[in-house]
């Protein structure tokens, strides 16, 4: 420890930042790409097609069931809305939550042929739980990530000397420490109310793993019974043997909409289907407000009449529920959905930049002579790895949705491989190469994957863009064209990385030696 | 066309704001004199503006969270901007 308050503080940010900031990169890069976690999901199960009724699709979802699970226990029917495509259901013979086999159903009603793959789903889970097993373990240690994140936003502030008169400042001029402080500063206090938002609010996501006391001191360790009172659920009885058919779904949601002012239905849950004693849950869905509190509408199967509605519980519960939203920003329009992105990218390159910024210090530090403290190799490998080579990973995931052969039945878990070997390939590479090569020659590989996807898209499937655009398709087109304009930045900076510091040529080879 | 009013305002507001600075002030006029109170003026009324055009757009929760992502992108622009300018 040093002496001295800010010294302290700048101590804690410097080794907080750096043993947490390779996995937060990684959490906010696929976190970011999350927002956009339908669109990808529909890019990448090219045999939907969009424009499903939302109403109609409710009556498919009946029948499909019907055919498929009629003796199930609970059926669970996601309709389509604006941003997914897809109609999704799912049946369970369990009592109780959980144990659901989920289908995917093409927007025209069939259980149609569309390719086996994670979707957006894969980054989205990725973003909390690092997809290791045990998942406990992965969303632990996003947890102590998000915590050590926390206490850099706030002892970076206290650090930063000058928050109002560099408000502005960008000098990319000066090169080296002085460019990527100035990068890390403005990127980090243009942001901040995002910075801390959505790292509390991500905290608060998981809070009751985290500090699961008082809920456990209260209901004596039953977390399912708390998990229950907090979302609201009412749990039917069992079957009653006698066999009824199940009412038309379409009045019970226009009068679930009707008592939510117009709020678009979310998820419907039938329980006991075909039986007499049939319930059929309807959810209100998030996609038109900040909070996912839950409001649902119980009706009887067999009848169709309402039994009961539930609101929004205490303040606790309606606090979550905004905290909640406010994260997974499901309630965000495109306009508004592209500023939380641009954020998120904002926050993203504000962990890159510290993580270079550790870096480049300590490598200046070796050029006036002074001992570099070890594991500047290391960092420097596993920035390279991370920075550059988890970019290259999700465009292998996308490349892998296109190239892997629709059929195939495990093509799903070839997807997973080719994310993780790409992955795991580009950690490694930095180890073979030096420094400034293997920047260049990933981000290369990115701008390239990024660059040719738009045409891989074109020739393996209906969707190209030659084809969306002219539809006015644009949440499958947005992908496309997304992803293409990133290619030039990859571009730049493959070009970037790889030349040699402005300000000091001839020492740099020292340093690589002295590292 | 509300938004982009919105958006408009609040890069006219983080601008006015970075010239009432002396740098920046001086890397774009150069030593003629700075009205540094009318500019700052003129930022918060810009941003001002933005806040109620957004509040009015998304109503004003939502226009609350939007406010800030639209500060934090005029900001980045700004930015940008004035290194663009001395490069």
């Amino acid at each position: 420890m040093k002496s001295g308050f800010r010294q302290s503080m700048a101590w804690l940010h410097t080794w907080c930042g750096l043993w947490a900031g390779w996995i937060l990169f990684a959490v906010f890069l696929t976190g970011t790409a999350s927002y956009y976690r339908q669109e990808l999901s529909d890019w990448m199960r090219p045999e939907l097609h969009a424009g499903a009724q939302r109403a109609e699709a409710a009556q498919w979802a009946v029948t499909y069931l019907n055919v498929v699970a009629p003796d199930a226990r609970t059926w669970l029917i996601e309709l389509p809305e604006a941003r997914n495509r897809s109609l999704r259901v799912g049946w369970s013979d369990r009592v109780g939550p959980g144990g659901f086999t989920l289908a995917t159903l093409d927007g025209s009603g069939a259980a149609a042929a569309v390719r086996k793959t994670a979707g957006g789903d894969l980054f989205y889970y990725f973003h909390f739980d690092l997809l290791v097993i045990p998942f406990r373990l992965g969303r632990w240690l996003v947890s102590l990530c998000a915590l050590a994140m926390l206490v850099t936003i706030v002892s970076g502030v206290i650090i930063h000397r000058r928050i109002f008169a560099d408000f502005f400042t960008f000098r990319p001029g000066k090169g080296g420490r002085r460019a990527w402080l100035d990068a890390h500063n403005a990127l980090g206090v243009l942001a901040l109310p995002y910075h801390l938002m959505i790292t509390y609010t991500g905290l608060v996501t998981f809070a009751l793993m985290l500090v699961p006391y008082g809920a456990d001191l209260a209901y004596r360790g039953d977390r399912a019974a708390f998990q229950a009172e907090l979302t609201g659920q009412m749990w039917p009885g069992p079957k009653s043997g006698v066999a009824a058919p199940l009412a038309s779904l379409l009045p019970m949601l226009e009068q679930a909409g009707r008592l939510w002012g117009g709020g678009l239905p979310g998820r419907i849950t039938v329980v006991n289907p075909g039986d007499a004693q049939a319930r059929v849950l309807i959810a209100r869905g998030d996609t038109d407000r900040i909070s996912t509190t839950r409001q649902t509408v119980l009706f009887d199967g067999a009848s169709g009449r309402m039994l009961a509605a539930r609101d929004a519980g205490g303040l606790a519960e309606r606090s979550w529920g905004v905290f909640y939203g406010l994260h997974l920003a499901r309630f965000a329009s495109p306009a508004l959905r592209a500023l939380f992105f641009l954020s998120g990218l904002a926050g993203t390159a504000m962990v890159a930049s510290g993580l270079m910024l550790w870096v480049t210090k300590r490598r200046a530090m070796a050029k006036l002579g002074l001992r570099p403290p070890r594991g500047v190799r290391f960092a420097a490998v596993l920035n390279i790895g991370v920075i550059a080579g988890l970019p290259v990973a999700m465009l292998a995931l996308l490349w892998a949705n296109r190239l892997i052969p629709a059929q195939l039945a495990s093509r799903d878990r070839w997807e997973f491989y080719s994310f993780f070997g790409v992955w795991a390939v580009a950690l490694l590479y930095p180890l073979l190469r030096p420094n400034r090569a293997a920047w260049r020659e990933l981000f290369a590989v990115a701008a390239l994957l990024s660059g040719l996807l738009p045409v891989l898209n074109a020739l393996t499937t209906q969707v190209g863009l030659n084809a969306t655009l002219r539809q006015g398709d644009w949440a499958i087109a947005g992908v496309d064209l997304a992803v293409l304009t990133m290619a030039p930045v990859f571009a730049a900076l493959a070009v970037r990385t790889g030349r040699p510091p402005r300000s000091a040529k001839v020492s740099a080879r020292q340093v690589e030696v002295a590292s | 066309m509300t938004l982009l009013l919105a958006m408009l305002l609040s890069a006219a507001g983080m601008m006015f704001l970075a010239l009432a600075m002396r740098r920046h002030w001086a890397e774009s006029f150069g030593p003629h004199a700075r009205p540094a109170l009318r500019l700052r003026l003129a930022g918060v009324g810009s941003l001002t503006g933005s806040l109620i055009i957004s509040m009015e757009l998304w109503g004003s929760a939502i226009g609350m969270v939007a406010w800030f992502g639209l500060l934090s992108a005029a900001g980045l622009a700004v930015i940008l901007g004035l290194a663009a300018l001395r490069a």
